[in-house]
C-alpha cells in the first residue's frame, strides 16, 4: 500500500461499529493479551524467586534460583497455561488464529482484512469509481472482468493461477449509502465465499477521502492465496494502491518494459 | 543503447540495452545530453543499498532533448531542453501539492521495499535502487520520464547545459538544505562536506542571508573550491578538532545552522577510534550507516540550533547523542530534495548569476567511460568533483 496505508485484522463488525471502541477491545481480548498479562507475572515472579535463590547460600538457594529461572522461563516462552506465543510476538489482533487452541477456531473464524488509505480527492469521485464494478479488473489485477447484471447483481471472474478456469462468484449489493458506503456479499456456490465494505469519509483538514477497504473470506487465507494468486491482505492493500493511484493521477506508476543490462553487452567492462 | 549498468558490488559495466518506450501516458523519452555522477551514486556501488539489482541502469541527475511524448503531456513538446528532477513525483497526490515531492505516495511502483523497512514508502528515483521504485537511471543514451509535466522543466533560454544539468540534484538539494534551516541574516552557517551538495548548500546559505558559511572537509581541492567559488571559510577535519574550531569561530556559540551534505559513509579522519568503531560495526551488520558526521553536528550546533541533512541515510546508526540534541534544544529538519518547488527559483538565479553551479563539472567523459569514471570520483583523483557523463559525446 501506498504511504498513509495499514491493514488490520479482527471480526467482522456491523457497519455501524466499524472501529468502535467496543470491537476493538474485543479483538483485543481474543488476541490473548489478557494471557500475556498472567505470562509477564510469571516472568516478574521468576526473576524475584531467582535474585533471593541468588542471593541464599546451599541447597535451598540453588532450589529457590532454579525455580525461579523456570518460571520465568515458562511465561517468556509462553508455556503452560500462560499463553500460546513467545513475548517478542507483538499482540497483534488475529495472529492468535495460527497458534495453539486458537488455530482450532480458525475453520469457524472469518478471515478479515482491511486496507486504508488517504486519496487526495472528493469522496464522490472515489465512490463513482469503485461503484462501477466493471472497473474493479484495473484495482484487483487478479480478476479477468466483472459483469455487471443488473443495478445489485455483478459476476466476478477470476483468473486462472495454474490453468483451466478461474474461480468464479456472483456479488449482491447490501448497501449503497452514496458517497459514504458500499457493503456486498457473494450468493450461490463458489470456492470463495466472502463480504466486503468499502466506507469513505472526509480526511480532516482538506486531505482528501480517507477509504477503508474491507475483505471478510469465510476460507483460510491460504485457500484464497491458492484460487487467487493473492491473500486477502495484499489483495486489499493493493487494490487501495491503484484506487488512489488512478484517481489521484490518472494512471498506475510502473517500471514495466524498461531497459535494464544482463551483465554479457558489447560494453562489458568491469571496475575491477 | 548504450547504459552504464549494476552488476555488482564495485562493479559498474557499460552495456547494449533496448531503448526506452513510453509506457503511461504521461512519460516522455528523454535523449540525454549530460548526465552527472552523484555522491549518493557511491552507496549503490559499494554494496550500502540493498535492493540493488544486477542490470540496473544507474545515473539520476540528467539533461537532455525530449525525443517522444505520451499522449497526456500536456506542457512538453518534442525538442525541448529540460533537465528532470532526479526524485519523481506524481504531481496530484498529498505530498507533491504540498510542495514535498520528494514523499510522493505514487511514483513508486514497489512500496513495500521502503514500507517494511521505513513504516511508508516515498518517491521514485531514478537510478537508485528497486526501494526507491527501481527506475532506469540516466547514464544511457535515451530515459524514460514519467509525469513528465511535473518533473521535466525546460531550460530557459541563456542558460548553458553545463549549468542546467545541477538544478536536476544537486543544485536543489544544497538550496533545500539551507531553505529548510531557515536560516536569518546574521546567521553562521557549518557545511559538512564540501563536495557538489555541499557547495551548493554554501552557496545557497548566503542567498538566504547566512553571515558566514564555514566548508568542512578534508580534500584540498574541494576546500579551495568552496573558498574560491562560492566564499566559504573554510576546515579541514583531518588537521584541526572541528569542535573546538567551530567554537573558536563562532564566539562559543557554535553554528547556527550545521548542515549534513556528506551522509552515510561519513569518516572520521580527526577521530581514529570512533572510525574505527564504525566501520566495525558497519561490517558486522550492527549498523548500516556511520554517523560521524551527525554526532559532530549535534555536539557543535550552538543550543536551540537547527540541523539540516540532506546527505544521504539509509537504515540504522549506533550511538546517535540524543541526549545531547533534546537537552541542547536542537531542531532536526532532512528529506531527500524537493526539485520540483526549486526548479523555477534556481534558474532564476542562475540567469541572474547569483549562481554558477557549471565549475561542479570537473571532468566530461563519454559513457564508455563510466566504470573508471566512477573509481576517479570515488577516490578523488585528479580533483575529481564531479564527473559528467555526454552520451551523444
Amino acid at each position: 500500500m501506498a504511504s498513509n496505508s495499514l491493514t488490520g485484522d479482527g471480526r467482522w463488525p456491523r457497519p455501524d461499529t466499524f472501529g468502535s471502541g467496543l470491537s476493538r477491545i474485543g479483538d483485543r481480548l481474543g488476541s490473548g493479551e489478557v494471557a500475556t498479562g498472567g505470562r509477564w507475572l510469571a516472568m516478574m515472579g521468576g526473576t524475584a524467586l531467582g535474585v533471593m535463590g541468588l542471593r541464599r547460600s546451599g541447597w535451598g538457594g540453588a532450589m529457590l534460583a532454579l525455580g525461579g529461572a523456570g518460571l520465568f522461563a515458562v511465561g517468556a516462552l509462553g508455556l503452560g497455561s500462560f499463553g500460546g506465543r513467545p513475548l517478542r510476538t507483538a499482540p497483534n489482533p488475529g495472529s492468535w488464529r495460527s497458534h495453539g487452541l486458537a488455530s482450532r477456531r480458525r475453520s469457524l473464524t472469518p478471515e478479515r482484512k482491511q486496507a486504508v488509505v488517504t486519496i487526495a480527492s472528493e469522496p464522490g469521485t472515489v465512490f463513482r469509481f469503485w461503484r462501477n464494478f466493471a472497473n474493479l479488473p484495473k484495482l484487483m489485477p487478479q480478476l479477468e472482468r466483472v459483469d455487471v447484471l443488473s443495478a445489485t447483481e455483478s459476476r466476478w471472474i477470476a483468473k486462472a493461477v495454474s490453468g483451466g478456469e478461474g474461480p468464479s462468484w456472483r456479488c449482491v449489493l447490501d448497501r449503497v449509502d452514496e458517497d459514504r458506503l458500499l457493503t456486498w456479499h457473494t450468493v450461490g456456490e463458489t470456492a470463495l465465499p466472502h463480504r466486503a465494505s468499502l466506507m469513505l469519509s472526509p480526511a480532516p483538514g482538506d486531505r482528501g477521502t480517507e477509504v477503508r477497504l474491507t475483505l471478510v473470506y469465510r476460507v483460510p487465507a491460504g485457500e484464497v492465496a491458492a484460487l487467487l494468486g493473492v491473500t486477502p491482505e495484499g489483495q486489499a492493500e493493493e487494490a487501495l494502491r491503484r484506487l488512489k493511484q488512478r484517481v489521484e493521477t490518472g494512471e498506475l506508476s510502473t517500471i514495466e518494459r524498461q531497459p535494464r543490462g544482463d551483465g554479457s553487452g558489447t560494453f562489458r567492462e568491469a571496475t575491477e | 543503447m548504450k547504459a552504464l549498468c549494476w552488476n555488482g558490488t564495485d562493479d559498474l559495466r557499460v552495456e547494449r540495452v533496448p531503448d526506452p518506450v513510453l509506457v503511461n501516458p504521461h512519460d516522455v523519452i528523454v535523449k540525454v545530453a549530460l548526465s552527472s555522477v552523484c555522491g549518493s551514486d557511491l552507496h549503490l556501488i559499494d554494496g550500502y543499498v540493498p535492493t540493488m539489482r544486477p542490470g540496473d541502469i544507474i545515473g539520476h541527475e540528467f539533461l537532455g532533448e525530449i525525443v517522444e511524448k505520451g499522449p497526456e503531456v500536456r506542457y512538453l513538446n518534442r525538442g525541448d531542453r529540460v533537465i528532470t528532477v532526479s526524485i519523481i513525483g506524481c504531481g496530484h497526490c498529498g505530498h507533491c501539492q504540498h510542495g514535498e515531492s520528494s514523499l510522493c505516495d505514487n511514483s513508486n511502483p514497489n512500496p513495500d521495499y521502503a514500507r517494511t523497512a521505513y513504516g511508508h514508502c516515498g518517491a521514485g528515483i531514478f537510478g537508485y535502487s528497486h526501494a526507491f521504485g527501481g527506475y532506469a537511471g540516466s547514464h544511457a543514451d535515451y530515459i524514460r520520464v514519467p509525469y513528465a509535466d511535473f518533473n521535466a522543466f525546460r531550460v530557459p533560454e541563456g542558460v548553458s547545459d553545463e549549468k542546467a544539468v545541477f538544478v536536476s540534484d544537486a543544485v536543489p538539494t544544497g538550496y533545500m538544505a539551507a531553505d529548510m534551516a531557515g536560516i536569518k541574516p546574521g546567521d553562521m552557517v557549518a557545511v559538512w562536506g564540501c563536495g557538489g551538495v555541499g557547495q551548493m548548500a554554501i552557496r545557497s546559505a548566503y542567498l538566504l542571508g547566512a553571515e558566514r558559511v564555514i566548508g568542512i572537509d578534508r580534500f584540498p581541492d574541494r576546500l579551495r573550491a568552496a573558498q574560491m567559488k562560492v566564499g566559504a571559510e573554510t576546515l579541514d577535519y583531518s588537521r584541526v578538532d572541528v569542535f573546538d574550531a567551530l567554537q573558536a569561530m563562532t564566539g562559543g556559540r557554535g553554528p547556527d545552522v550545521c548542515i549534513d551534505a556528506v551522509g552515510m559513509e561519513a569518516d572520521s579522519a580527526s577521530n581514529a577510534v570512533e572510525d574505527l568503531y564504525d566501520r566495525a560495526k558497519q561490517a558486522v551488520g550492527l549498523q548500516t550507516d556511520r554517523p560521524a558526521v551527525l554526532r559532530q553536528m549535534i555536539e557543535s550546533c550552538r543550543k536551540g540550533g537547527t540541523l539540516s541533512i540532506v546527505g544521504v541515510y539509509g537504515g540504522v546508526i549506533d550511538k546517535f547523542p540524543m541526549g545531547a540534541a533534546m537537552n541542547k534544544g536542537l531542531t532536526f529538519r532532512m528529506g531527500q530534495q524537493n526539485g520540483q518547488r526549486y526548479a523555477g527559483r534556481l534558474f532564476e538565479h542562475i540567469r541572474n548569476g547569483d549562481l554558477d553551479p557549471s565549475y561542479l563539472m570537473t571532468h566530461r567523459l563519454p559513457l564508455d567511460d563510466g566504470p573508471q569514471a566512477y573509481r576517479m570520483f570515488k577516490e578523488k583523483a585528479d580533483d575529481c568533483m564531479r564527473v559528467v557523463f555526454a552520451p551523444q559525446g
